[in-house]
């Protein structure tokens, strides 16, 4: 089957009333989500997952993918209009966006953002389209032995890559690989560490853990540092930059979705890192360096192209391979897994019509996020002005709800209340909760296929596989560098100034 | 190792385990560096969890490439980083305690929570939904009461429509079962 032919059995999965209207919902609620500070992408898909049950799995991957793609647009609207960024990679946004809105340009921030975000999304789609398809044909040959090793990649890149500590990040992706491991031995049939209880069994399913770690402890973090004071939003202007504004801009979108696209193929890497290196290059190649900081609209855009490029970017191995990419694609994994779908290479054979599906509404979402973001904003504004007094306990509500309506089990919303937990004390002491939910995500993986490698030819298969002992050595490589660079970083600032949280 | 993998030993295993957890983060508490305490939390809970785990292991079937090599080696590797983390700790080489910040609010919508997940059990879900909703926008200082009433009430409405109705999700009625 071709290219065309698969697309025209993708477009024919999203015509219809029914997938539009479910990719426009997505698209609305990826934006309140991604506007409304402290919900970040991962944690709008993971609440959104339980609304996803009961439709077909195309149709929900849809909605959830739509979701993805606008919440990285999203968290650009309070970014410029109140200088809180609604989601991590909106940082850079809100750099040059808000001292456009403090100058009266609050349209021309927006309407940047948007048309930069719709550019950098699309490009993001069609580099996804070009790697993943060939990828996920040459991994059809993958061994055992290689696959164990591309997820310990996986999980290496995300530590080393990890804002803050590393060796935090590390203890984060232990603790997730180590959740994993409770339950059925799922290649003996052994209990494993379920202490005779049986509800520990399956071990701990994964959608509540992930609302839990998400969601939740957004919430309680929330409670700890609760001072009552809302956020204020003044009115705003609408007008959108002229059209030659916007060809000065056309070559920072394009080389910012580019790179944002590249950054997020990486696992780890993500959109924030994403947003910072575009604009970081950027400003270099700008013939308006000092203009950055100070409401420059080639920031803007080269922030916001990049962090939603890296959405395409980071689909790439997930769909491929079967390795998320980011904390995002990690609760898109977990929505396929309740689906009865596993991402990599089969994907593409068993199920073209959700892979060119998925590519399809990406597309597609794309361009109604641009309709909806002209016509919406003020609309948006209105509803991300909710009071959190109200907002954070329907956050609670949803997160309940969500964690029961994955099995109908009381454990899970146990569960869940005790990963939101878990999550708060990991982020009050500088430890990453995304590391946690890929070490869920890939324990299963990467057990399996080492078990399954030894067992088939013992453990020399890892020096004798070629690509298995490349990637394992890139993977020691990206364990090591990082502390490596930490620890020569200590020795040089010993002298000076202490600095800590450097290892 | 065996004998601390099932039964008594296992208890005396998590005992042991338990006081030197208390004890290693007691001693940053009551030291000069106790600006580290909380930081020693999350590693010293892990090795001793780990080590618990690790005990558990030799229950398991011995064979090559069995059910104990994976958990042992993550296991190894948590010991490990854990113990780097703690030792960073007791030199000064890492942040020091965030500052505390509403411990008692955040304690308080914790215990509310908890409760809220026994409610839902006795109440069924939707008086405690309602009932959850509203002494937690009441505690987050939001005191409308119409608009209060609204959001709880709309919010029951909704989950009963969406998740009841249309995903059919069985969600616990509690005592109201028995007078359907």
């Amino acid at each position: 089957m071709d290219l065309a032919d698969s697309f025209a059995i993708g477009f024919s999965v999203i015509l219809g009333w029914k997938p539009i209207l479910i990719i426009i919902a997505g698209v609305i609620v990826g934006i309140l989500a991604g506007a409304m500070p402290g919900l970040s992408p991962s944690t709008a898909v993971a609440l959104l997952v339980p609304f996803s049950y009961t439709m077909s799995p195309a149709l929900a991957l849809i909605l959830l993918t739509s979701i993805y793609i606008a919440s990285n647009y999203g968290g650009s609207i309070t970014a410029v209009l109140i200088n809180t960024p609604g989601t991590p990679s909106a940082a850079v946004t809100a750099m040059d966006g808000y001292p456009l809105t403090q100058q009266g340009m609050a349209g021309k921030g927006l309407g940047t953002a948007l048309v930069a975000s719709t550019i950098g999304g699309a490009v993001g789609v069609v580099i996804l389209i070009l790697f993943a398809v060939p990828l996920a044909r040459v991994a059809l040959k993958f061994s055992p032995a290689d696959y164990f090793a591309l997820a310990l990649f996986g999980l290496a890149t995300v530590a080393s890559m990890s804002r803050g500590n590393v060796l935090k990040s590390m203890v984060a992706i232990l603790f997730g690989l180590i959740i994993k491991t409770i339950g059925i031995d799922p290649i003996s049939g052994v209990s494993r560490f379920t202490f005779d209880n049986d509800l520990l069994y399956d071990g701990f399913t994964l959608i509540p853990a992930l609302i839990g770690l998400f969601a939740v402890s957004v919430v309680f973090a929330k409670f700890e540092t609760w001072t009552g004071v809302g956020r204020t939003m003044d009115k705003i202007d609408n007008k959108l930059p002229s059209l030659a504004e916007f060809m000065k801009i056309k070559y920072t979108i394009l080389r910012s979705s580019i790179i944002g696209t590249i950054i997020g193929i990486f696992p780890g890497a993500g959109a924030t890192i994403a947003a910072f290196i575009s604009y970081d290059m950027s400003k270099r190649a700008s013939k308006e360096p000092e203009k950055f900081g100070h409401g420059s609209l080639e920031g803007v855009a080269a922030a916001e192209s990049a962090n939603s490029s890296s959405v395409g970017g980071a689909l790439v191995p997930l769909l491929a391979l079967g390795i998320p990419g980011s904390a995002t694609d990690a609760v898109l994994l977990g929505a396929f897994m309740l689906h009865d779908l596993v991402p990599g290479p089969m994907l593409f054979q068993n199920n073209p019509e959700i892979v060119y599906g998925i590519f399809s509404a990406l597309i597609v979402a794309n361009v109604i996020m641009l309709l909806l973001g002209l016509y919406g904003n003020r609309l948006f504004i209105k509803v991300v002005s909710v009071p959190e007094g109200v907002m954070y306990p329907l956050i609670l509500a949803i997160a309940i709800i969500g964690s029961f309506a994955v099995s109908g089990s009381m454990f899970d919303v146990a569960a869940c209340i005790g990963f939101g937990i878990v999550g708060w004390l990991f982020k009050r002491y500088g430890f990453p909760v995304a590391p946690i939910v890929l070490g869920i995500v890939l324990g299963k993986m990467v057990e399996e296929n080492f078990r399954r490698a030894v067992m088939m030819d013992g453990y020399g298969v890892f020096y004798r596989d070629k690509l298995a002992l490349i990637v394992l050595l890139v993977a020691l490589f990206s364990f090591i560098w990082p502390l490596y660079k930490s620890w020569r970083h200590h020795r040089a600032s010993k002298g000076g100034e202490k600095e800590p949280e450097t290892i | 190792m065996e004998y601390f993998s099932e039964g008594n030993g296992l208890v005396l295993w998590l005992i042991l385990l338990l006081l030197a957890s208390c004890g290693t983060i007691a001693a940053f508490r009551f030291s000069k560096r106790r600006a580290f305490t909380g930081q020693t939390i999350i590693p010293t809970v892990m090795i001793a969890f780990s080590l618990l785990l690790w005990a558990v292991t030799y229950s398991f079937p011995g064979e090559e490439a069995g059910p104990a090599i994976v958990p042992r080696l993550w296991i190894f590797w948590s010991v490990l980083l854990g113990g780097a983390l703690l030792l960073f700790c007791f030199t000064g080489k890492i942040d020091k305690d965030p500052k505390s910040g509403r411990l008692g609010f955040l304690v308080l919508g914790i215990i509310l929570t908890v409760a809220y997940y026994f409610a839902i059990e006795i109440l069924g879900y939707f008086i405690s939904s309602f009932l959850f909703l509203a002494v937690l926008m009441y505690m987050l200082s939001y005191r409308k009461p119409l608009i209060v009433f609204l959001v709880c009430s709309g919010w029951v409405l909704f989950s009963y429509v969406i998740f009841y109705k249309l995903l059919y999700i069985q969600l616990p009625l509690g005592f109201i079962e028995n007078f359907i």
